[in-house]
Formats: C-alpha cells, structure tokens, sequence
C-alpha cells in the first residue's frame, strides 16, 4: 500500500468519525430535548406531544449539523489529512506532507512507510466519540427514567409553586389551605389539584391565575361556607366543590382529615375494688396521647349513694394538668376517699379525661375506661353472693347422688348374701349420706329462695306502685309445700300461678323435686328396703342433671324469677294490633354492585369525555369515602388526576376497579347446581 | 510434515465449511418447510399487512399461520378474500377450541357470570376493558368460572385463542315474596335479601289477623314474584296456586319450619325428619352452618339433587320441578349465621348464601341487549367460517422432537465465530 | 324457629338488675297479644362477652353512672352493625342524671350518633298504633325524677333502621311489676313494649 493510499485510507476513517460525532451529539440534544419536554407536559398535564418531537428533531439536526461542519471546516483535503496525520505522529518527523505530495527523495517515502500512525488515528477516533456516545446513553436513560421522575417532581412543584396548568376547558384555579390556628401547620398552596386532603376546619381558598371572580357551590356534601365568596371551612364530611368563573368550571373534592380525639389510659387503679371500709387514699395515674397536640388532663369522679329509687351524685376533677400542645403526657393524683365522704354502698367511677387543643370541647374530649370502687354494705362481706366469682369448690366429704345410688345398686345385689343387721347398717348408712346430700339441695334452694324478702312480688324499682297488691314474703315451710305442689304436677305440666305455686318455686323446680325424691329415698333406706329407695335415687340423679343443665349464671346480683305461663296467656290480651307496612332497607352489597355499575360508565366517559369522566369518577368516591379503603380511594384521585392531563389512566381505574371488588371465583355444591356463584 | 500453521489455517477452513453446509442444510430445511409454490403464507403477528397486501394483489391462494385462531375481524377478511377467488387455509397447533361465555347472573346489580372452556392445563388471563380481572389454569374439568363485573367485554387470553363476550341479554328479576311469621328467621332473611339489593315483598305474621306487609298484595304468580320464600309451616299459602307458580317456572326456597308446611309437600314430596341439633362449636369455626340444627331432607321425587349434606345426610335438595327450581333447605335459624360467629365476614356470608339460593330458583326474565363486538368462539367460529385447519406438525411423529433449526443456526454461528477468532489470534484480520 | 329470648344486658359498671321484672312483663304481653313463639323466661347476658350476639334483642337499664368497657363497647359495635337491638331505658330520670348523661356519652362513643325518633316513626305503629309517639309514664305524670315529659325517644341507626332505642322515660320503672297485675289496670301500659319487640322483630 502506498503512502497516498494509506492517506486516502485515514481520511475516510476520520470522515466516518466526524459523521458519527455528529449524530451521536445530534442525538443525544433530541432526547435531550425530549426529556425537558416530557417533564413539562407530565407536570403541566398537557399534551403537547407533536410540539415535543419537533423541538427534538430541530434541536438534533441543528446540533448534528453544526458538529459536522466544525469538524469539517474547509474540507477533508489529502493535505489537511496528512498534516493531521503528522500532528498525531511525530514519527514521521512532517515528512508526511512532503511524501504525499511527490518529489521527494526514496528514502522519505521508505521513511513514512515505516511509521504506522493507525495506532493513533484509532486513539483519535475512541476520544472523539467516548463522549458523545456517554452522553446519549445518559440521555437516553433520563428520557426512559422521567415517566417515574414527573410525578414526584410535579407534586413538589404542586405543593409549594404550583405551576401545572388544567386541561383545555378546565378552570385554571390555586387553593391555598389554612390549616386551624391550633393545628400549628404550614399553609399549602395548590394548582389544580383534583382532590385536597385537609384538616377539619381548615380555610381553603380559591384564587384564579386570571384573577377571574370566583363562585363555589358543593355538588355533595354541605359545608358551610365562609365569609368570601371563594373561600370555603372544612367541615367533617367530604365535600365536592365546583368552581366556576364564567363558563369554565373545575370539580375540587376535599377529603377532611379529623382530629382524632386524645387517647388516654388509666395506669392505677388496675382494677376495680370492694372496700370493706370508706378510707384510705387512692393512688391515680394515667398517660394520654393526641396527634396534634394535648390541652390538658384530668382525673374525673363520680360519687354514687343511695339504693333503690333515691340516688344522688357528686362528681369533680383532681390532678388537672396543662399541656399547652405537647404530643404525650401524663398525670399523677390521689383520691382520698374520707373527704368524699363516703357511706356503705356507695360507689366511686374514676376515670381520666384529656382534652386536645380544638375549640370543640366535644368532640375534643377523650377519656380512659373507667375504674369503680365500691364500699360494701353492712355484713355485705359475710355473705358468698356479693360478688361475680366461681361458685365455692363442692364439699368432697358428701358423696355424690350418682355415688350413693352406685353404693345402694351393690348393697341390694349383695342382699340375698348378707344378714339383715348388715344390711340395715350400710343401708342407714347410705341414708344418712343421702340426708346429707338433701341438706346440702336445701341448702342451695333456701339460699336462693329463704332469705328473700320480696319473692315474686318485689318490684325491684324500690317503690311501690298504684293499684299493685303486695303480699308478705313466704316461709321456708310455705315455700316446703309449694316445692311439694309443684313436685306432684306431670311433667310438663303448665304451672299455676294463681295458687300457692310461685314464679319462684317453678325456677328451682329441678331442685326441688331432688330435694323431694331424695327425702323419698333416704326414708326407704332408713327403712332398710334400697330396693324400694333406688326409683326416687334415679330420679332425684335426673332432677339434679336438668338443674345442672339449665342455664346457670354466677351474678352479681339476683337472677331473674318469675317465669310466664305463655300457653296460658297467649292472645289472651284485649287489644288487637294492626301493624303498619314495612318499608325495605337500604342494598349493602347492592350499593356496590351500583358503584361498579358507574364506575363502568365512567370508563365508558373517559375515552370521548376525558374531563366529565374525571369529574363522575371524583363525584364517584367521594360518595364511597369511608366505604372504600384509603388505597381505592388514593387510586380513584390519581385515575382523575391522569384522566384531567391526559395521562394513562388505566392503571388508577384498575387499582379502584379491584377495590371495590369485582373478580369472585367460587366453586361450592350450590353454584355448581346453579351455576350462580 | 504440516506446519503448526497450516493446520490452524485447515482448522479454520474446515470451520468455515462446517457453517455454509449447516446454513445451506437450515435453508433447504426452512423452504421445504416452506407453502408450496405459489402460496402465500403468513404468521398470525403478520396477518394485518398481509391481508392488506392480499387485498390489493390477491394470491392464488393463502394460508393464515399456526397460532391462536383468527380474530373474527380476520375471519371475516378472510372469508371475503375467499369469495374473491382466493383458496383460503389456516392452521392450528390444537383442535380444542376455546370459548368465553358471559351472562348476567339473576342477581340484583347483574353481576355477571363468567365461563371459560380449553384444554385442561391451559393458562388463561381474564381481563377487561381495563386489563387483568383474574388469571389461572383450568382444571381437569376443562372449564372455569367466575362471578365478575367486568367493565366492558371480557376476553379470555391463553396461548390458544382470545375469545372476547359479552352478555347477549339483560335479565329483569322480579320480587322475591318472603312468608313466615315474625321472628329473627323472617327478620334476618329479608334483612339479608335487601341488603344485597333484591326487592322483596313480605308477609310476616305477628298475630291472628296481624300480618306486616311489604310491597303490593299480589297472587303468587310468574308475572309478579321471581321467587317465593317459605319460612314457617302456618303461612296462608294456596298449595294449588304455589304449584302452578313453580310449574310456570317460578323459583321456591323452603327453609327450617318451612319444609314442613303442607304447600311444599305437596310440591316435592320430600321427608323431612325432625330437627337435630348442630354441631358444637361449629358456628364459630370455618364451616359455620354446621352449628346449625337442621332437619334431614329426603326427597321422594326422582331428580333431587343433596346439594349439602350433613354427614351422609342431605339437609338441602335441589330440585326442578316443570319450568321452576325448588330448593329446600333443613337449616333451622339461620339468622345465627350473621349474629353469632365472631368473625367479622359472617353477615356478608350469610348475605351471600341466602342470596345465592334464592337467585338459583329466581326466575329471571330476558331482554335481548345490543352488543358490541364478541367472539365467544374464535376456532369454532373459523372453522365455520374457513372449514377445518391444518394441523400445523400434524405429519411429524409424536412426542417431543428437537429444535433442528435453532441447532443447525447454532451451529453455522458457533463455526463461524470460532473461525474468526482463530484468525485474530494468529494476527489475521 | 327459635323463640323469641329476652335478654338483660349485664355490664361491668351499675345496677344492671335495676329492673328484674319488666323482662317477666314483657314477655306475657307479647304473648297476650301476639303469635310470636316466646321463652317463658328471660335470659341475662353479659356484654363483654360474645354470647350476647346470641341475642338480637336485648334491654340494658340502671339508675347509677354508665361506664362501658373496651370489651362492652366492642361487642356493642359488632351487635348493632350485625343487626341486633338494643333498648336502653334510663331508670333513674332524675335531672341531667348520672344514668342519663353517661350511658348518652357512652351510646355515642359505642355505636354512633344518637338521633331523635319523630313521632311518625314505623316504631309507634309496629304493631300498636301510638300516634303522639312514645307513650308517657306515670313517673313523668306524676312529676317524678326531672319533672319532664320527654316527647321523644333518641336512637342510633342503622341504615333507616333503629339500632338503639335510648328512652329517658323510665320505662323500667313502669313495667317492672308482676305481669298478673295487669288485669288490675284499665290500659296495659306495656303495649308500647310490644311495639319495640315487634319492630325488632320485623324490620
């Protein structure tokens, strides 16, 4: 190859460079341009897609154009090459030149062929493209990346300049959201936004760009207004508020954030307590927490004396404390229960209440749950049935019925093969225990039934009222022969309330008729005839099983007696009634299945009516807030937001698509029959 | 003796050769693959352009690719091209055939039911107009179902076919008439009902000649009631009437006392045992209704079908009868079902399950719908449209073959590379 | 079909058993009226506990301050939303009483607001027909406890259902006597009992 031919060979190779620098930077200022523009439209909601690739294309032949003649200058000439050539290869001692152009001696074209400058033409070539080929991937990437990047940057941008501007049509509007003094919270300005997320009570004023007037009015919820005819108070219900200046309009929806009330928690008392004696000094403490900030606590009493229909009430408030805005805090007191002075039966509610800083002193207000202590009455504490507790463990040294009829079953097989002395021993030893056991009924029965003042006419209110008869509380003895009358009844049989029998006797009828049949059986064992004990033995065992069956409550108090002879009242009464018609209730599920139903509309209204789809979507949640979760309803607002600029909305409609729950695959034994769900 | 060199320089030669004959060998195999001359062929991604192109310049003859069955817009073309003179063939990788069937459910809001058939094993994505819905594999049964509201058509994608549906009909559910007397039974039952959105017209006995009323006194016939609820064996209800009205197709649902009340007798001649107690705990457990007591229900008429049971017990049965759907169900004071479980879902089941037993006897009344575009069926549909399609690889033996293509190309690539390289590391560009 | 239960709530804090005879009352009222099946005795549930959801009706009076618990308040937010009624009746109707103003701040924080109930509400003619709304007790004639006629009840809803039936009347007080003794009186002053159990019943 010759020296002219090596030239010619470097210039187009350096040609290929020059073309390819130029392209690649002219490139790289496209996408360069396509990134700006990209970011633009997806901040400012506009389209403005056809504009973007024009200033790309403009901006990479420009700069392609002008790379390629700065780097052409006047020309590739074979002199230009060579000297660049020489430059770059000092090898060649500027003998390059001097070969190309003929005329020298053979030594300088043996010279030059002996130097390989290929070496730095590639070295040229790898330094002026590196660059430029970085700076397109870069470009490339940012352009790829500024999808994900828009979003984030428009927010920022959205909340503390708000530059984006409506779709065509749409009012071009600010709200600047006043936060509640006490809330202690910035001013948000906003530019457009489809749904504002706002403390209740706060101010949202609407201003326009244009300085066009103004008017709102609420498509759902009412809120009251303020002042000015552009300004609306956050009230505790959603709102969507349509603002309108002229012909143009945008649907604003505000999400009010409550201020939850204090959440407090008492520390002591732990627990409730009876008090045998109405002294001493509580301990009190209790912490309390609020998400803006606590006004004060408090400890809250309240002291209740009396019984029956008299009661009377003191209440007040010790350890109060101010908070003046901290998040946290806690208060400390002591009750003394002498000062309150307190009498047996009366009872102290503690509780603690905190308050946060709203004006609301209602809705402001939280409190603890709340302890009780109580100061026994007279002899109260003598007695088992004073509190809620597990009934006393059962005498281990009185034998069961079931073991008593086990021991009666083997005395009588063993019969024909013991004397009769034996067998009226261990048969009246049997029928002591069985007494014992009958001592032990009686005792449960009089326990509930004895010592009872009222019976079944006690009125329980404590007074008595007019035209109603009362009569004297019967005997044990009395209330021995009702159990007696009610025990001789069949079974089954419908109880005379009219008689001796009472409400009362019919409750521990069970009981009673053990009580009776093991009277019975413990007579025939006395009597040395178990044979003849064993049929009241079995039935006595069958009385206790139905008492043991029947509902059995450990109340503080009495439970109730009287049991009412339906069969014998029933459509007895003088009255007849005439209901009126029943009005149907309002669809649960139904609701959704209509929400589904408009949602489809929507989706239908998005693709000819982007902006109206926007707006029935926003009117859509905000008629579902509460009923939806906080993520629907997140989607639902960006769908709208990506519906009003223009932006892919498909994947918000799909994320509050899911929310409200549209897939269901259930396979059981009906659907398969009926093919229904 | 050759030089180390010259048997690289072989080497590399021989490597060379190595890919022409596997790149000749890989074209001979792809153009006997190939249609035969004169036909065009074009894979199913190519199918827009070529129909265009074939359009403008029809061939003698034309053969869609192996894949998923033409759309119906495809089809179509297709068809047209055949009436053009054009010999027209498709082919299929499976005769199978897949369809998507979509219908309103005879429930209130119109949920719809949805049904798919392919090949067991088939992967399939259920979507709409927004994109996925669902997605599974169907069973050893061939077929799957869902209860959805898909905005717009739904399309079944699987590797086979796209059918896409939408119901043909809208369904118009009239009142369901609610009968017993004044309990948490009647209460909780209608409760339910309502609150998944049906209308209801009720009859609940408080007293002799006390009745609380919902909705307009009519006879119990197919022109105003979809559906009679029996909830008690007292109710003043003409067996006659109650007959005719199941006969003309109109649903019965006989629950608790209700299976004993003599119109349902003498309807489904079912025996019904006395009530027996549920099982403890259970109402609190995953299968609540086993709580439940519940009567035994035998029917005597052939046709029956125990929908469940308890034990081998059936507790409710499943039955047509004429025109109508009966179901009757043992269960006693199903209202606990809502009340007493703990967990928070057992008002929505209880909703849901009378809901869904009243829908399965429902008479519902159809209103032919304008739809949009659907192709339940695409392979049923071309091979209708296009006659039955070529089994693409029909000819080759059974079982798995190897991928002689990719193999030969591979090859072809791995000569060449390798012989290239040989060349750079002896200094040879 | 069960019968109909009447059911006491049982809570932690007051009298709960202020008023043992009313469920006795009611109970023969609804069977001398009606064909309702009913238990011949009432039952007494505990709040705090789940098996009051095995009651959909359930009576909750006291004269002394109303505090629930976590647990009550619970089971009372899960009894309401489910469909059960509550009918809470202030036994003690004294001025601004302790029974009052506790068990009203505690409904609230319970279950929801509480309403007023119009006196042309489906309650007043379930089954009975009470034109003037709820009918009036001797203590309120009488001039007993506050002084006041209170002409309406308060309820918390569910839907356009009551949910909670909260009366100051003191109901407890007037129907809390032995149901025999009704045939002394002229007009059975517990007729609007069986209008609150037949609208819990029926709607």
């Amino acid at each position: 190859m010759t020296t002219m031919e090596r030239v010619l060979s470097t210039r187009r190779q350096l040609t290929l460079v020059a073309i390819a620098r130029s392209l690649v930077l002219g490139v790289s200022a496209g996408l360069l341009v396509m990134v700006v523009v990209t970011m633009a439209r997806i901040m400012r909601g506009s389209d403005g897609g056809a504009l973007g690739w024009s200033l790309a294309i403009m901006a990479s032949l420009v700069t392609g154009l002008s790379e390629f003649r700065r780097l052409r200058g006047p020309g590739f000439s074979v002199p230009r090459v060579s000297l660049w050539i020489e430059e770059h290869a000092p090898a060649l001692q500027y003998a390059l030149v001097t070969a190309v152009e003929g005329g020298g001696p053979a030594e300088l074209d043996r010279s030059v062929a002996a130097v390989d400058w290929s070496p730095a033409t590639r070295r040229a070539a790898r330094r002026a493209l590196a660059w430029p080929v970085l700076g397109l991937m870069g470009c490339a990437a940012l352009l790829l990346v500024s999808d994900a990047v828009a979003p984030v940057v428009s927010r920022i941008a959205g909340d503390t300049r708000g530059t984006p501007r409506g779709v065509a049509g749409e009012l071009d509007v600010a709200l600047r959201v006043t936060p509640p003094a006490y809330a202690r919270r910035d001013v948000a300005v906003l530019r457009n936004p489809s749904v504002v997320r706002a403390l209740v009570g706060s101010e949202v004023r609407v201003t326009s760009p244009a300085n066009a007037i103004i008017a709102l009015e609420a498509d759902r919820g009412g809120v009251p207004r303020t002042s000015g005819p552009a300004s609306w108070r956050v009230g505790a219900q959603p709102v969507a508020l349509r603002v309108r200046s002229g012909d143009a309009s945008r649907l604003v929806t505000i999400d009010p954030l409550p201020d939850s009330a204090p959440v407090v928690v008492l520390r002591e008392p732990t627990r409730d307590t009876v008090l045998a004696d109405p002294s001493g000094t509580f301990t009190l403490g209790a912490d309390a927490r609020d998400d803006l900030g606590l006004r004060a606590a408090s400890f809250e009493y309240i002291v209740s004396s009396g019984s029956g229909e008299s009661f009377t009430f003191a209440s007040g408030a010790i350890g109060a404390r101010a908070f003046g805005g901290t998040a946290t805090g806690s208060i400390a007191g002591r009750l003394s229960l002498g000062a309150l002075g307190l009498k047996p039966g009366d009872f102290v509610h503690v509780r603690a209440v905190a308050t946060d800083l709203r004006d609301d002193t209602a809705s402001a207000r939280g409190a603890s749950e709340t302890r009780t202590i109580r100061i026994a009455r007279a002899g109260e504490l003598d007695s088992v049935a004073i509190e809620a507790a597990a009934p006393p463990e059962a005498d281990k040294a009185i034998l069961s019925q079931r073991m008593l009829i086990n021991l009666t079953e083997a005395l009588v097989r063993r019969r024909p093969r013991i004397d009769r002395a034996t067998l009226s021993a261990e048969s009246g030893r049997i029928g002591r225990d069985q007494a014992r056991l009958r001592k032990q009924v009686s005792d449960i029965v009089f326990s509930r039934l004895g010592d009872d003042p009222s019976g079944e006419h006690f009125h329980g209110d404590g007074h008595q009222h007019e035209g109603q008869e009362l009569r004297p509380a019967l005997t044990p003895d009395e209330l021995l022969k009702a159990a007696e009358n009610a025990t001789v009844a069949a079974a089954g049989a419908v109880l005379d309330f009219e008689g001796d029998e009472t409400p009362v006797v019919a409750v521990n009828r069970p009981l009673l008729e053990a009580y009776n049949f093991m009277w019975e059986a413990g007579r025939e064992l006395e009597q040395s005839a178990p044979e003849r004990a064993l049929p009241p033995m079995y039935r006595a065992l069958d009385a206790i099983q139905r008492a043991r069956a029947a509902e059995r409550l450990y109340l503080r108090s009495r439970p109730p007696r009287a049991v009412v002879d339906v069969e014998r009242v029933r459509l007895q009464g003088k009255d007849r009634g005439s209901p009126a018609a029943r009005e149907p209730r309002a669809p649960a599920t139904g609701a959704a299945r209509a929400a589904l139903a408009r949602f489809a509309r929507v989706v239908g209204l998005a693709a000819a009516d982007p902006a109206a789809a926007a707006d029935s979507l926003l009117l859509l949640r905000i008629d579902l807030l509460g009923a939806i979760t906080p993520d629907a309803a997140a989607a639902a607002a960006a769908a709208a937001d990506a519906l009003r600029r223009g932006r892919d909305a498909g994947p918000g409609l799909a994320a509050f698509r899911n929310a409200l729950g549209s897939g269901v695959q259930v396979a059981d034994s009906l659907s398969r029959w009926s093919g229904i769900r | 003796m050759r030089s180390r060199g010259s048997g690289r320089v072989l080497a590399e030669h021989v490597l060379r050769g190595v890919a022409v004959v596997a790149l000749t060998v890989l074209a001979v195999r792809l153009w006997r693959a190939g249609p035969a001359p004169g036909d065009a062929v074009v894979a199913p991604n190519a199918l827009d352009s070529a129909l265009v192109q074939w359009t403008a310049n029809p061939p003698a003859s034309a053969t869609a690719g192996a894949g998923p069955a033409p759309s119906a817009r495809h089809r179509d073309w297709l068809l047209a091209l055949r009436r053009n003179g054009t010999t027209i063939r498709w082919r299929s990788e499976d005769s199978s055939g897949s369809a998507l069937v979509v219908e309103d459910a005879p429930l209130p809001g119109l949920p719809r039911r949805i049904r798919f058939r392919s090949q067991p094993g088939t992967s399939v994505m259920l979507s709409d107009l927004l994109g996925r819905v669902d997605s599974g594999t169907v069973g050893a049964s061939g077929a799957m179902a869902w209860r959805a509201s898909p905005v717009g058509a739904a399309s079944a994608v699987s590797a086979r076919a796209e059918p896409v549906a939408s119901p043909r009909d809208s369904l118009a559910v009239r009142p369901v008439l609610v009968l017993g007397q004044a309990g948490w039974e009647g209460k909780f039952v209608i409760a339910a009902l309502e609150e998944d959105g049906w209308r209801v017209s009720a009859r609940l006995t408080v007293a002799p000649g006390a009745v609380v009323m919902q909705g307009p006194v009519s006879r119990i016939d197919t022109s105003s009631v979809s559906a009679v609820v029996l909830l008690d064996s007292l109710s003043p209800v003409e067996a006659p009437r109650l007959q005719r009205f199941v006969q003309d197709g109109g649903g019965l649902v006989a629950a608790g006392p209700g299976t004993r009340h003599p119109a349902v007798r003498a309807i489904v001649t079912a025996r019904v045992s006395s009530s027996a107690p549920g099982v403890l705990g259970a109402l609190q457990g995953p299968a609540p209704r086993e709580g439940l007591a519940t009567r035994t229900v035998r029917a005597g008429t052939p046709g029956a079908i125990p929908i469940e049971r308890r034990g081998n017990d059936p507790v409710v049965v499943g039955q047509r009868i004429g025109a109508g759907r009966v179901v009757v169900a043992g269960y006693e004071d199903t209202w606990r079902l809502r009340m007493a479980p703990v967990r928070d879902d057992a008002p929505s089941d209880h909703r849901a399950w009378w809901s869904s037993m009243v829908a399965s006897v429902a008479l519902p009344r159809l209103l032919p719908r304008d739809i949009g575009y659907i192709d339940e069926a695409p392979f049923a549909a071309t091979v209708d449209a296009l006659g039955r399609p070529q089994l693409a690889g029909a000819d080759r033996r059974a079982g798995p073959r190897l991928p002689w293509e990719a193999l030969l190309l591979a090859l072809a690539l791995a000569g060449l590379l390798a012989e290239w390289a040989s060349r750079r590391l002896r200094g040879q560009s | 079909m069960s019968e109909f239960v009447f059911a006491t709530a049982q809570y932690e804090s007051g009298d709960w058993d202020s008023a043992p005879l009313v469920p006795a009352n009611l109970i023969d009222s609804i069977a001398r009226y009606t064909s309702i099946p009913v238990a011949p005795t009432g039952a007494v549930v505990p709040l705090a506990s789940s098996d009051a959801l095995r009651f959909p009706f359930l009576f909750l009076t006291g004269h002394l301050p109303v505090r629930f618990s976590e647990q009550e308040r619970g089971t009372i937010r899960k009894y309401l939303d489910r469909g059960g009624f509550l009918f809470i009746d202030d036994h003690n109707h004294d001025i601004d009483g302790a029974f009052h103003k506790t068990v009203t701040e505690e409904i609230v924080r319970a279950g929801g607001p509480l309403v007023r109930v119009p006196k042309r509400h489906a309650l007043y003619s379930s089954f009975f027909q009470f034109p003037d709304g709820p009918p009036n007790t001797s203590h309120e004639l009488n001039g007993w406890g506050d002084n006041l006629l209170h002409p309406e009840l308060s309820a918390v809803l569910r839907g356009d259902r009551i949910a909670l039936l909260y009366s100051n009347k003191d109901y407890s007080s007037e129907w809390s006597y032995h149901p025999e003794n009704k045939r002394f009186s002229s007009v059975d002053n517990t007729r609007f009992g069986v209008n609150i159990v037949v609208y819990a019943l029926t709607r």
